[in-house]
């Protein structure tokens, strides 16, 4: 098999398919964040392209990209440990705890001015039940970056919590101002518009939601209930059957069925639909009671643990502090197996820094706590080429495809692999071709042509490049490209 | 110009009303307790082992032991669980009113310092020889006195049969389910805790008491009055026992206005049950039939209190109950079809429950102005959810909701005098005019503390009318029995309850608020087991006892 070109091109890489969502939603933001520096990394590749050769490359082997801190800050102190089989679990539970507060204090300490940090302050102290400190730092996120809407949202929460339905309509209306597509924010506001007695807010704030998840069986729960409310017993029909359309297996709308249809006088109507009632809720007090049995505090601690580590690494990494953040990261996989972010952040961390065999373990981990994590694959065929284990980075690339087909990233890899081994052209033709398919730009159909071209295709190699020029006319690798294959 | 005086005079009166401590007839409960001689103090039991009966413990009884015209209190005590040790057994407690506010403890020379794990209480002439007798429904065996009539009682537990095993008790009451004059007796239980299944839950690393639903639910008892002393458990024949619950909080009131005694029973997260009574002694569970067995929404209640009465005076019972946490406490109107609807947020009547366990309830008129107001006593179970919920507090204010008349009620906890500031963690409830001056006052039971006593020091000069009943053929005092009074436009329905509330027992002699009324136009009792009396031109502010079959306007059934 070919060794690479060397002098290949240093192109940036780029994300082949969105990482598996985090389950703590309160982390949204972190997650945009991330969203935003991948695109950033991508705009960077797209600037770049414009004087780099049209074949992909293999991921930039590059060091620290973030800003360097002079001084390296003091490490953390963890107080828990876990293998300490002297501690009770509740010993452990509380002192991680103590723990996540301790981290997000001392992020705060370090970044006072950082909204990012101070909301994750927030979050913390609303997870452990403390509304009053959780409120203090929404609202000091709030004075550093007015335009929050998650702070808002998270402030309307506590107040709904705290049954202050009126601050709580005040917090709502101001986040959805600032961003009126939040997930859930207009069913939320809906809750406590109801709670304030002013059901006809509450219905046209749910029907939006409707519009916005019109899948989500618990918005017709509510407009059921509004509507019944307001004696209009047809229409809460109507919502509660679309709730069972949604899903089946909910209790709820079979009550609210039962008591419109009682309320309309339909006896019998009224009385099947509680028979169901009572047997669908049946079914889901044994699961909830199942759920109870099963239920283990550490677990849950240990988890939000290491999604907190997680988030101040995060914004550490953003800072610059990226020794404190590999720290973190590192808790936190030791605090919860089947966190992905912080290992697949450790993974990249050593991959920036061409430490590829330290890379790859937490590039297999990511794998086996999600196995169909695009971008784990994608980065861990480009650790085993690194390592020139050419088989299993084939093998790699060729899973990236399987798990993201709808995606260019895993085509252009294989393909480049491929050519830069002399692999067999036909596939490596039908590769790219799948790209251009996914994504008809200018390096796609450059590549495409280059592979024409080498294949003996010279008609489909012109027609390529030509499309490749007319898509960027003043980009001079086509030019050249063009001339090679008129010549020939 | 001209105008410029009576703008200012708008003015003043304007300011006036807003800077009033209240309205004039405004509800002003003050407490009382330090000077009233009571010393007892609540024990849950607890060692940290966080039982959890610990957190459920206790109700309380109002009620006139020695037929001296005022109304006496019982305080039921927890008792040392596993673990636990006390230099002196912790006791329940019988204070006698002596008038004035001062109360004296009578425990010991009464007998009726019953030692067990008390939860819940309930009152009745089971004998129907004219003096009240109280049922423990404890945490093991339960404990039925007989009142001797001479200030003394006797244990008949064990030749009365009802000491009901060694189960978690909770509400209890006497009601007359085959209407044949004597008084039956309903026993809800909780769960099926023992020491060897207890389990302790962990909330953000805290230990905490685990909720019903870590254990089985248990079917409650019912016992018949066999008119010789002693009781049969009749729960498999009766209905009742087919239905397992986690019983707390009970009332036994004619849910459907059909003329007998069916059955309330709260159950913590759980459907409410609803036992129709068929009239002579057979009962159907239709909780969810009813609409009272789950909220609004469909969602099961940490059921705690119960409570019933006709809040918006259309002649129909209406319940009440209280909940845990993140659920506020319920109001459900009856429509008089056997059908009822959750009217909480509608009318206002949650207040601002909703960050509160809540227990104790009554539906009340405490400013005499005709229409039931509600009263909630609050507290968490957990002693240490501050540690891990700041919505909450284990320590917290009670609170009290006025009827505003218009199907709409107004939280006026912060307005209505010093003894709504009290700030402990309260369970049951009782409410009763301990001053006999017309105004009903309240007893609250708190778990781990002495008790708080609330003088009703209402201004104004409303009237009001306090009725006893005498069931000649119907039960002593009447349990089961509808009284409605008309005073002008005014008209209340009122039905005389054993037990009720949380676990608690209270109002034997009915209470009504009459307004501006001097006098009652038209009093009418519908006997329970049949019988009327109308009595007309009742002047008002005073008690009256009617005897059944007194009235020269007796009318037939």
């Amino acid at each position: 098999m070919a060794k690479r070109r060397p002098g290949r091109s240093k192109v940036r890489r780029t994300a082949p398919a969105k990482a598996p969502k985090r389950t703590v939603s309160v982390r949204a933001f972190l997650i945009g964040l991330g969203a935003v520096l991948v695109l950033i990394a991508i705009a960077v590749v797209l600037i770049r392209r414009k004087d780099a050769p049209s074949i992909p490359s293999a991921p930039p082997v590059v060091t620290e990209s973030m800003p360097q801190i002079a001084t390296a800050p003091e490490p953390f102190r963890f107080n828990v440990d876990l293998d300490d089989a002297s501690l009770s679990a509740g010993q452990k539970d509380r002192s991680l705890r103590d723990e996540q507060i301790q981290v997000v204090e001392r992020l705060v300490a370090m970044m006072p001015s950082n909204a990012n940090a101070v909301f994750l302050l927030g979050m913390v102290h609303q997870e452990q039940g403390d509304t009053v400190a959780a409120t203090q730092a929404l609202q000091r996120c709030l004075e550093l970056a007015p335009n929050r809407a998650d702070a808002y949202d998270h402030l309307g929460r506590i107040a709904q919590q705290q049954d202050e339905p009126e601050k709580a309509v005040t917090y709502f209306e101001k986040a959805l101002a600032l961003n009126p597509k939040m997930a859930g924010l207009h069913y939320r506001l809906g809750q406590v518009y109801r709670a304030c007695d002013r059901p006809d807010e509450a219905i046209a704030a749910v029907t939006r939601s409707v519009a916005q998840a019109p899948q989500a069986p618990e918005n017709h729960v509510l407009l059921g209930e509004l509507h019944l409310q307001k004696q209009r017993y047809e229409e809460a029909q109507r919502h509660y059957e679309a709730a069972l359309v949604r899903d089946p297996n909910l209790s709820k709308p079979y009550y609210g069925l039962a008591t419109a249809a009682a309320r309309l006088g339909r006896r019998e109507q009224a009385l099947k639909y509680r028979r169901k009632f009572k047997e669908v809720e049946e079914k889901e007090r044994e699961i909830a009671k199942q759920q109870r049995t099963d239920f283990d505090p550490l677990q849950v601690t240990l988890g939000s643990a290491a999604h907190t580590h997680t988030d101040v690494a995060r914004v550490l990494a953003i800072g610059g502090h990226l020794t404190l953040a590999e720290q973190l990261w590192r808790r936190a996989a030791r605090l919860d197996s089947a966190n992905v972010d912080c290992r697949f952040s450790l993974a990249d961390r050593y991959f920036r820094m061409k430490r590829f065999q330290q890379a790859l373990p937490w590039y297999l981990e990511v794998i086996e706590a999600a196995p169909n994590h695009g971008p784990a694959h994608f980065f861990l065929a480009h650790v085993y080429e690194e390592l020139d284990q050419d088989a299993r980075a084939r093998q790699a690339y060729e899973k990236v495809i399987r798990v993201s087909p709808d995606r260019t990233e895993g085509f252009l890899a294989l393909a480049r692999f491929l050519w830069e081994r002399d692999g067999d052209l036909q596939r490596v033709k039908g590769l790219v071709q799948r790209a251009v398919d996914l994504a008809p730009i200018a390096a796609n159909y450059a590549f495409l042509g280059r592979v024409c071209h080498k294949s003996g295709d010279r008609e489909a190699a012109r027609a390529a490049v030509q499309k490749a020029v007319q898509l960027a006319p003043r980009h001079p690798e086509y030019q050249r490209l063009l001339r090679q294959v008129q010549e020939n | 110009m001209r105008n410029r005086p009576s703008r200012v005079m708008g003015l003043v009166a304007l300011l006036g009303a807003i800077l009033a401590p209240g309205r004039a007839h405004g509800i002003r409960l003050v407490d009382v307790t330090k000077d009233t001689g009571i010393s007892f103090v609540h024990t849950d039991g607890s060692s940290g082992q966080r039982y959890i009966v610990e957190t459920v413990s206790a109700g309380i009884a109002l009620f006139d032991y020695d037929n001296d015209g005022d109304i006496d209190i019982y305080f039921l005590n927890g008792a040392p669980l596993k673990g636990a040790t006390a230099k002196t057994p912790p006791r329940n407690a019988l204070y006698r009113n002596e008038g004035g506010w001062k109360f004296v403890d009578v425990t010991k020379q009464a007998g009726v310092g019953d030692t067990g794990y008390g939860l819940g209480v309930a009152v009745g002439d089971y004998d129907n020889d004219g003096d009240r007798d109280l049922y423990l429904n404890n945490y093991g065996a339960n404990v039925l006195y007989r009142n001797n009539g001479n200030g003394t009682f006797s244990d008949v537990t064990t030749q009365a049969r009802v000491a009901n095993g060694a189960k978690v008790g909770a509400g209890a009451c006497f009601l007359d389910i085959d209407k044949d004059g004597d008084l039956d007796l309903y026993v809800a239980n909780y769960v099926d805790f023992t020491y060897e299944n207890h389990q302790v839950a962990r909330f953000n690393g805290y230990p905490a008491y685990v909720g019903p639903l870590n254990y089985e639910g248990t079917s409650d008892t019912l016992y018949r009055n066999e008119g010789n002393g002693m009781f049969a458990d009749i729960s498999v024949a009766s209905g009742i026992a087919a239905h397992a619950g986690t019983g707390m909080g009970m009332v036994c009131a004619d849910y459907d206005n059909d003329g007998d005694t069916d059955v309330f029973v709260g159950n913590d997260v759980a459907g409410n049950s609803i036992f129709e009574n068929d009239g002579a002694g057979k009962f159907e569970e239709v909780g969810l039939l009813t609409g009272l067995a789950y909220d609004l929404a469909g969602r099961p209640q940490g059921t705690m209190g119960v409570d019933c009465g006709d809040y918006n005076n259309d002649g129909l019972l209406d319940f009440h109950v209280t909940s845990y946490q993140r659920d506020w406490a319920t109001l459900y109107r009856n429509l008089g079809d056997g059908m009822f609807e959750d009217v909480t947020r509608v009318t206002g009547a949650g207040g601002q429950t909703f960050a509160h366990v809540t227990w104790g309830n009554g539906l009340v008129d405490f400013d005499n102005d005709g229409d039931l107001d509600i009263f909630i006593s609050c507290g968490h179970l957990h002693d240490n959810v501050d540690r891990f919920d700041r919505t909450t507090s284990y320590l917290a204010p009670n609170q009290l909701m006025e009827n505003l008349g218009d199907e709409k009620f107004a939280n006026i906890s912060a307005k209505a005098g010093p003894g709504m500031g009290v700030v402990l963690s309260s369970r049951g409830a009782g409410f009763g005019d301990l001053d006999n001056d017309g105004d009903v006052d309240v007893v609250i039971s708190n778990s781990r503390r002495g008790p708080t006593i609330l003088r009703n020091d209402m201004g104004g000069d409303r009237h009001w009318l306090g009725v006893r009943l005498l069931g000649v053929k119907a039960n002593r005092d009447g349990i089961g029995s509808h009284v409605t009074v008309i005073a002008g436009d005014l008209k209340q329905f009122a039905e005389v309850h054993s037990g009720r509330g949380y676990q608690s027992h209270s109002g034997l002699r009915l209470h009504f608020g009459l307004g501006d009324h001097a006098k009652v136009d038209r009093l009418e009792v519908q006997w329970l087991g049949g019988g009327r009396d109308v009595l007309e031109n009742i002047p008002a502010d005073r008690f009256i006892t009617i005897k059944q079959g007194q009235s020269s306007s007796r009318q037939a059934p």
